[in-house]
């Protein structure tokens, strides 16, 4: 039982993580129909900017907190501006062109990221400077950090918030008309444009705080780290049901369940053959048995092709 | 690309490839042969990847993974991992139906679904095909983890063995010239079975899905059994060209099957002109040699600046990226592109 | 035995009921008019027809058989093939390939056909070239016939269409509104292909806002007005049906 709480809480953690990253997917997706592969090196490159900016602050005797504040928005900063130029540069030029070319463009670039992160950042892999924050209490045998109640709270503070943005305010509004029907939703005197570009800015954003906290909860980044990561929050996207932002949070939660309790008790039932080894496997046979037998996804509608 | 009456210009042409190696031997040295000979397989590959991307317009991000399964194919069934010594024509049917049965597999639930599931199924597939044969070790060890597979024989013939000299009518021929043959013979072979469909009626329906699928459909095509064709058959000759790589390395290990390599191959087809033969090999031989011309960067650096300042396999990496988007973004045909392709780009 | 006999027909998007228990029959080598005001669910009708759309209630019979919901090449096959309202051509083929493609439910070499390429094979791709080079002659493109699909005119485009329906080998040919933005003439002509496949034994179902053109070609028609059956009968009566004039030529749309 104790055991099973423990995988719980893990879940939970990875699973608020994966949430943040699948509303970037989503939220792109919903209106361009285009799977953003870059997406989740942004996520590395805001994991491997916070951690500079944190060690360059407590270098110089920075308290933590203020550190952490500083690499924070250094990485958002940093993150956004990547988006912005990402859908400016690649993706727009290509509104119009056939399916293939933005998919290609789109792998392209997660390529770019990655290597150009390789060039500044190396090869290696960079620990993350420790927080003090993973001295764990424990709760009825089960460990809980601070770092895991941050994690928590934290990123279900900003989805809250975000799904309260999206659904009550204008601006949100004129987002959702934007995803539903672009042509109508401009001549209505939406500025599609900024909308798209404003749904990258929230998903880079987002993949900031992601890259900081997935950084500090293993304590290292890497700069291929961003692909099983994006991975990972796409099938958790498509799992939700791609283009639903609740979705998004929901199949986040539950893969990262999913995963830590296949990766605690895999091993225990196959006796040992199939170990928390697989567990990236785990992530990806979901996203096919969900492709196979429920491709809307959880919360997502079938919208009908139109003919 | 393909002789199929020996006319005069094509004649000269066919010469000219079967002298290459010795050309290349004779002034680079022998090392650039055996780069000729892996720009071989990355031409098999491209081949391969042009059907399912160029013809049926599927894109597929995993595509390695085929290589790999070919390779482990071959490995484990001539190597003294299961002391198993096939020869290489019983191999190749087995590695052509491994292959062929993993396309199948992974491509019949998402086959059905848009095309860009399909893109992300593959690169999930990609990485996972590299977990299994990282950790496949137990309960009976497979494929040996990270280590790989060493000591697989050579590929070989009866009693000609690909890995060493001959001589024959006097000549002497080394092996890797010998294998430069065995591999032109698989790259013809595969130029000419993929012309032979691209004109056929299969072929026609390929390029139906690719302009308009519910068109397609509503005129009696079965487009999810085509693209699941499309899907097995570059498999299989990802999977071929997989089975002649671990023949010819002698060693396999999941290091080779990377996200990258799938992206290289996909640069090789997008970069010479999706679609067409004559386009990806050019983008293929192109790409394949490019490391090379990168690797003395490196030495420069040392020399300039006494410490390597880029590394040059991430700069080639890097150039993989910005192929793609630029290309994507300019001149989404590629160099030599097929006519309609090329139209089919520039309208809608 | 009715060729098409469609039941109950229902279907909903989300909260939109768009098509409500919806009946309708085609009798073999008949031409029966589909009528009624934009939005009325005429297309949606069509997509379920041909297999675009799973209907959420409803039975479908074709030549006495069950036709295969939601698969459009089974339909195809099973000799029910349709037209586009927005033209869907294969814009980049030529217009002989774009015929060729529709003979493809009819023909049969696969992939080892392709490579070997034996007698047999090709001989059927000769029968196929001939028999595409056959319908555009019949449908007055003869001479387009190496144009690429996308470079002819939005009448051409239509007629094109149609040949490559017609290479299937359909028993009922069913046209998504053949004759919007078409001029006088342009309609002329197309009433009279609508007549000479009639009379080559292929019934027509066809979509139509143009309610005289349609009642001069029909020998029934059925109108649709917010996804029900609003009235079925002949030409003469759908003119005279005060209801029908009321939903629909009231609107001003007669003409």
């Amino acid at each position: 039982m104790v055991t099973f709480l423990q995988q719980v809480l893990n879940g939970l953690t990875l699973g608020c993580i994966y949430a943040l990253v699948a509303l970037g997917y989503t939220l792109v997706y919903g209106i361009l129909e285009l799977i953003n592969f870059a997406h989740g090196d942004l996520v590395m490159i805001g994991a491997l900017v916070s951690l500079t900016l944190v060690r360059t602050l407590q270098g110089w005797g920075t308290p933590l907190p203020v550190a952490l504040a500083g690499g924070l928005a250094g990485a958002m900063g940093v993150c956004v501006l990547l988006g912005i130029a990402l859908e400016r540069l690649a993706y727009r030029p290509l509104r119009h062109a056939p399916k293939l070319a933005p998919l290609i463009t789109a792998i392209g670039m997660s390529m770019v990221l990655e290597q150009s992160s390789a060039l500044l950042w190396g090869r290696g892999y960079h620990s993350f400077p420790d927080l003090g924050l993973t001295h764990s209490l424990t709760l009825g045998g089960v460990l809980i950090s601070p770092l895991q109640g941050v994690i928590v709270l934290g990123s279900l503070g900003l989805l809250g918030g975000l799904l309260w943005l999206i659904q009550r305010s204008a601006l949100g509004r004129a987002m959702r008309a934007t995803a539903q029907n672009p042509v109508a939703a401009q001549l209505l005197g939406i500025d599609t444009e900024r909308i798209i570009t404003l749904v990258f800015v929230i998903g880079a954003a987002l993949a900031a705080v992601a890259g900081l906290m997935v950084g500090a909860y293993y304590q290292v980044a890497h700069y291929t780290m961003g692909f099983m990561l994006g991975l990972k929050a796409f099938t958790a996207a498509v799992l939700g049901g791609i283009g639903n932002l609740s979705g998004a949070v929901l199949g986040g939660i539950l893969l990262g369940l999913l995963e830590a309790l296949g990766a605690g008790y895999l091993g225990d039932w196959t006796g040992n053959l199939f170990g928390s080894n697989y567990k990236d496997v785990f992530s990806f046979a979901t996203l096919i048995l969900v492709l196979l037998f429920h491709p809307s996804g959880l919360l997502g509608r079938h919208a009908p092709e139109k003919v | 690309m393909i002789v199929p009456l020996p006319r005069f210009k094509p004649l000269w042409m066919f010469l000219g490839i079967l002298l290459l190696p010795w050309v290349i031997e004779g002034l680079l040295g022998r090392g650039w042969v055996r780069i000729l000979d892996f720009a071989l397989l990355s031409v098999l590959l491209a081949v391969g990847l042009n059907i399912v991307v160029g013809y049926a317009g599927l894109l597929d991000l995993g595509f390695i993974a085929f290589f790999g399964v070919g390779a482990y194919a071959y490995a484990l069934l001539a190597s003294p991992q299961f002391g198993l010594h096939w020869p290489l024509w019983a191999i190749l049917p087995t590695g052509v139906l491994v292959a062929a049965g993993f396309g199948v597999a992974l491509g019949w639930p998402t086959l059905g679904l848009r095309g860009d599931y399909l893109a992300i199924v593959t690169m999930g597939f990609g990485e996972i095909i590299r977990v299994f044969l990282n950790n496949l070790t137990a309960p009976v060890n497979i494929t040996n983890g990270p280590q790989g597979i060493t000591m697989i024989d050579a590929l070989h013939l009866g009693n000609w063995s690909f890995a060493r000299p001959h001589r024959v009518l006097g000549i002497p021929l080394p092996a890797l010239v010998g294998t430069y043959y065995l591999f032109l013979l698989f790259v013809l072979l595969a130029l000419f079975l993929s012309r032979r469909l691209e004109y056929s009626r299969i072929g026609r329906a390929w390029m139906a899905i690719r302009e308009d699928e519910i068109a397609a459909a509503s005129m009696g095509l079965d487009t999810r059994r085509l693209k699941l064709l499309a899907y097995a058959l570059g498999a299989v000759f990802g999977g071929v060209a997989g089975g002649l790589f671990a023949g010819f390395q002698g060693f396999v290990s999941p290091e080779s099957f990377t996200l990258q390599e799938s992206v290289m191959i996909l640069c090789m087809v997008v970069l010479g002109g999706m679609g067409n033969l004559r386009g990806v090999v050019a983008g293929a031989l192109l790409l394949a040699f490019l490391p090379e011309v990168l690797r003395p960067l490196g030495g420069w650096q040392q020399h300039w600046f006494h410490r390597v300042l880029i590394d040059p396999s991430t700069l080639r990496l890097l150039l993989f990226g910005i192929t793609l988007v630029v290309l994507m973004r300019w001149r989404p045909e590629g160099l030599l592109p097929s006519r309609a392709r090329a139209r089919e780009w520039h309208t809608s | 035995m009715s060729l098409l006999e469609a039941k109950g027909i229902s279907k909903h998007f989300g909260g939109v009921q768009a098509l409500q228990n919806v009946s309708l029959t085609v009798e073999p080598a008949s031409i029966v008019g589909l009528i009624g005001p934009n939005g009325a669910g005429k297309t949606t009708f069509f997509n379920v027809l041909t297999g675009v759309y799973v209907p959420d209630e409803g039975t479908l019979t074709f030549a006495g058989q069950p036709l295969p919901a939601g698969q459009p090449h089974r339909v195809a096959r099973a000799g029910l093939v349709r037209t586009f309202q927005n033209i869907r051509v294969f814009p980049q083929m030529s217009v002989l390939e774009n015929v060729m493609v529709g003979f493809h439910g009819r023909t049969h070499s696969g992939l080892l056909g392709a490579w070997f390429n034996g007698p047999a094979v090709r001989r059927e791709e000769r029968e196929i070239r001939e028999g595409a080079q056959e319908l555009l002659k019949w449908v007055g493109l003869q001479e387009m016939a190496r144009r690429v699909a996308s470079t002819l005119s939005y009448g051409a485009q239509r007629r094109l269409e149609i040949a490559r329906a017609l290479a299937t080998g359909p028993r009922l040919l069913a046209l998504d509104e053949p004759v919007a933005g078409m001029n006088g003439a342009e309609r002329g002509h197309m009433a009279e292909l609508i007549l000479r496949i009639r009379a080559a034994g292929i019934a027509l179902l066809v979509i139509e806002h143009d309610v005289r053109w349609i009642a001069q070609l029909c020998e029934r028609i059925t109108v649709l007005d917010h996804g029900q059956r609003l009235a079925e009968g002949t030409s003469a009566e759908i003119q005279a049906n005060p209801q029908v004039i009321e939903a629909y030529l009231g609107h001003g749309s007669h003409g």
